[in-house]
């Protein structure tokens, strides 16, 4: 099998920190055959100029959808692709942006600006919520295994298998000591995805979920053991708003401790 | 009865141990963190023979938590593979009885059905077995109840057997390998009073189990009440689906297999990991998912455990180490389960009028 | 005894692919390494490439002595089955079997056997449906029931068409939807509705069934209702297997790997665990 045709690829940024394209750019560094394989269509933190309106082989979104113009491009990008795959948090679960969508919106923005007349912010949505997507590259920044995946994926014409069970897998595999039962940390992992390598756990520190829900996690029984131990309920209520506020998943668990609205 | 039996001071084990790690990887319980876990020991002195259990047990150096399989290499004319060949020979030492009847167990899945697993067999064929007898028990294990313990009654399938008396270790041989080990050692023979004393620590230990299972009939309760109350209402309202109860079971076998191509596509690895049966797309096919919903995998783990293992394997698939519940986040316990579905066997209820 | 090794790959070359449906192909296959491949109507291989593991394939054809080719009928719906859909004549796959336990040869004598299908449910079956037409002076009624959702959908279209007018073999045909034209003029309905007004004796009858596990539920319920018995109801399973020999555990329903206690099961063995449809 020689291809030598390369990957259109598009990368297209709304709200966000910007790091899940940091990490693409590092990622070249580490593996030079991902990019030897990619010709760069639209990749602004990248490459200047380019056009936005494809045709593409592979358009990765980095970013929550916070206002209505980055709606209407997102719309007419999941038209001109192939393949539409959100990337990092922001993106696939509403990330860091969706904390804001628990207070209402005027009392969010009277908190941060004084001067609330220039701002169309609405509320924080992943990507998902407006266009079908082709599967999702979750992390925070995006996880180097998933991507690999992707890219693979792609090469070879299969459907990409992305990491779907919990943190606690890759730590166990790795040999850690479960935080949660030998030191009685608040760890997320049991409801978190994995793809990170178990990275916080690894060194002693709890995960904070910041890969977003697994699929089917149970969330309310995690928050029950938090309360069991000892959390109050606003520390609960922040571990599960504050990477994934809009997954149903992480909502059940939150709703028990605050409004979501 | 007794094989081989001697008596070896405590001294005298420990650098007979440094002599043997000339040849062997010697593995064993080690402290890390305020608990015990298996690893690779580099000083002899650092082992600690009195732990009390592990998270995980010896299980991931025979049946590793992530393996390469094979390396397929894409010709222009077929394929190439390269199987795993060479494995280094290890001693597990002090592994207790629940964990030594977990490796027969696996033995039994990976070596003894219609197929004999590649990896697994390279890895058993080269792994002595140490085993110790306990000298306390847990509060969450119950192997008493599973007849796994808490003294190796086995006369097969390890090598060795020490039991702590105080001073020495009464080391008992059961296969060829270890007796020529023990040989050059000319160690004193074990009178009877030893096997007196070590019948009494026995049954002193026995009487100590706060955790208990019946097992009458349990395989026949358990199958009749798959649709028992208490998986739905267990799975709702604390299991979290995160497999750590399988990831840390020392018998639990299944794996998936990735593979893992490079760019070119001409070079792929195939690795297999351990996967678990609480994870929502185990058992997925295209278009149906067979155990869609918490309740059902939860329901398989303990049945399976408790109750098809039986017909499967001639066993029960737990050895009462009491792991799963430890290390469950919500504390799980699969014998309150099998307890309850016992209280309250709706099938017979059912039958008799009653529900 | 020396056990065979899990890992023991063999490489197969597509000798020729047939078109059944637009998502459905034939392959034609034959060992590189082998002169002799032999395997029983029901047994499965795992069809393998590089990048995408593997997946259970069941043979569609009969094994012939001496000879090394085989078939697989693929629906095109995975990683590795649309991989192989996209490869042509002389394309090499990696396959490991055959793995384990087909429909009951051994049963057929003075049996009235029922077979019954559904979609590409038909290519594990063939290969039992051409054992029991070469034993046919053994067997004594042999009926055929294929249902699919079109007539476009139905799979071995010229086998359909010569057994349709074979007396050896009574078939029924039957869609979900009318055709405006179709050679093999097919009834409408489902196949649960041809289940009756069959030249069956219950006493020795004999019905293997394979399709989705939706559509063998009904049928089961059935032809227990018309009192056959459980025994006499063999059912092809279908599950996730990432081994084929029984180690992976992927496959479990209850106490049964399907890949190696299966994967054909006799109703009454299946039938008391739950996570089936049955």
């Amino acid at each position: 099998m020689n291809r030598k045709k390369r990957i259109r690829l598009g990368v297209f940024k709304y709200t966000c920190c910007a790091g899940c394209e940091f990490q693409l750019i590092f990622f070249q560094k580490k593996i030079l055959e991902i990019f030897e394989n990619l010709e760069i269509i639209y990749f602004r933190m990248g490459e200047s100029g380019g056009g936005e309106e494809g045709p593409f082989d592979l358009v990765l979104i980095d970013g929550a959808i916070t206002e209505a113009w980055q709606a209407d491009q997102l719309k007419k990008v999941r038209q001109a692709a192939k393949f539409l795959l959100p990337i990092g948090s922001c993106a696939v679960n509403g990330g860091i942006p969706a904390i804001k969508n628990s207070t209402s919106e005027l009392e969010m923005e009277k908190r941060v600006y004084q001067q609330i007349q220039p701002l169309h912010s609405m509320k924080a949505h992943p990507v998902d919520d407006y266009v079908k997507v082709d599967g999702y590259i979750k992390g925070c920044p995006m996880g180097e295994k998933d991507l690999v995946e992707a890219v693979t994926s792609l090469l070879l014409g299969k459907r990409a298998n992305f990491i779907n069970y919990s943190v606690c897998v890759e730590c166990k595999l790795k040999g850690n000591l479960c935080l949660l039962i030998a030191d009685k940390l608040p760890c997320m992992g049991p409801v978190t995805n994995a793809g990170c390598g178990a990275l916080c756990p690894s060194y002693g520190r709890a995960c904070y979920a910041c890969w977003g829900p697994m699929e089917d996690a149970n969330s309310r029984a995690l928050a029950w053991q938090f309360e069991k131990m000892g959390l109050e309920p606003d520390d609960i209520f922040r571990k599960f708003t504050q990477y994934a506020s809009n997954k149903l998943e992480f909502r059940k668990g939150a709703q028990l401790y605050g409004s979501t609205t | 009865m007794p094989k081989d039996a001697f008596v070896i001071e405590k001294n005298q084990f420990s650098s007979w141990l440094k002599k043997l790690q000339e040849s062997f990887q010697l593995i064993g319980p080690v402290e890390k963190e305020g608990h015990f876990v298996f690893s690779l020991i580099e000083e002899v002195n650092d082992l600690v023979m009195d732990y009390d259990t592990t998270m995980l047990g010896p299980r991931k150096f025979i049946f590793l938590p992530e393996e390469k399989i094979c390396t397929i290499y894409q010709k222009d004319q077929g394929f190439t593979i390269k199987k795993v060949q060479d494995v280094p020979g290890q001693l597990l030492i002090g592994v207790h009885s629940c964990d030594l009847h977990a490796i027969l167990v696996l033995d039994k899945v990976f070596l003894l059905k219609s197929f004999q697993d590649h990896n697994y067999r390279l890895r058993r064929e080269n792994t002595l077995i140490m085993a110790l007898n306990c000298t306390k028990v847990c509060p969450t294990c119950f192997c008493s109840s599973m007849g796994t313990g808490p003294f190796v009654e086995l006369d097969k399938g390890f090598d060795f057997l020490l039991t702590d008396c105080g001073e020495s270790y009464l080391i008992e041989s059961f296969s060829e390998k270890a007796k020529d080990l023990l040989l050059p050692l000319n160690l004193p023979q074990a009178d009877d009073s030893l096997f007196k004393k070590k019948e009494q620590l026995f049954q002193e230990l026995k009487g100590r189990f706060i955790k208990n299972l019946d097992t009458t009939n349990l395989v026949q309760t358990l199958l009749e009440n798959q649709d028992h109350p208490v998986w739905q209402r267990t799975a709702e309202e604390r299991c979290l689906g995160c497999t750590n109860c399988t990831m840390v079971c020392p018998t639990c076998f299944c794996f998936n297999v990735k593979d893992k191509i490079s760019f070119d596509l001409k070079e792929c690895d195939r690795v297999r990991y351990w996967d678990s049966c609480q994870e929502l797309h185990f058992a997925e096919v295209h278009g149906a998912n067979y155990r869609s919903s918490r309740k059902a995998r939860l329901r398989q783990f303990v049945t399976h455990k408790l109750a098809t293992w039986v017909e499967q394997f001639g066993c029960f698939g737990c050895i009462g180490c009491g792991r799963c519940m430890y290390w469950c986040p919500t504390h799980i316990d699969l014998t309150e389960m099998a307890k309850e579905v016992q209280k309250s066997n709706f099938k017979r209820m059912r039958e008799d009028g009653y529900a | 005894m020396v056990m065979p090794d899990t890992l023991a790959f063999k490489t197969a070359r597509i000798v020729d692919i047939f078109q059944e449906t637009a998502e459905i192909r034939s392959y034609f296959l034959s060992l590189e390494e082998e002169e002799d491949f032999q395997f029983t109507p029901g047994q499965f291989n795992m069809l393998g490439l590089p990048g995408v593991e593997e997946a259970a394939i069941s043979f569609s054809s009969l094994a012939q002595p001496g000879n090394n080719f085989f078939m697989h009928t693929i629906a095109c719906v995975g990683n590795v089955t649309s991989l192989i859909e996209r490869m042509e004549i002389d394309g090499k796959l990696l396959i490991r079997g055959p793995f384990g336990y087909g429909w009951p040869t051994e049963e057929i004598v003075g049996k009235d056997i029922l077979l019954v299908a559904g979609g590409v449910g038909l290519a594990p079956l063939r290969p039992f449906l051409l054992y029991c037409l070469e034993k046919r002076n053994q067997i004594n009624n042999l009926y055929l029931v294929y249902g699919a959702r079109t007539p476009e959908e139905m799979v071995f279209q010229k086998d359909l068409m010569d057994w349709q007018k074979k007396e050896e073999i009574s078939t029924i045909y039957c869609v979900d939807k009318l055709p405006e034209y179709s050679s093999l003029l097919p009834n409408v309905g489902l196949v649960t509705h041809f289940l009756e007004d069959l030249q069956i004796d219950l006493s020795r009858a004999l019905v293997c069934m394979c399709g989705p596990e939706i559509m063998m539920r009904f049928v089961a319920r059935k032809l227990l209702l018309q009192g056959y018995s459980e025994k006499d109801l063999y059912l092809a399973m279908e599950r996730r297997m990432r081994c084929g020999t029984g180690h992976c555990g992927h496959c479990q329903i209850g106490a049964k790997f399907v890949c190696q206690d299966g994967p054909i099961f006799q109703y009454p063995d299946i039938k008391p665990f739950a996570d089936t449809m049955l």
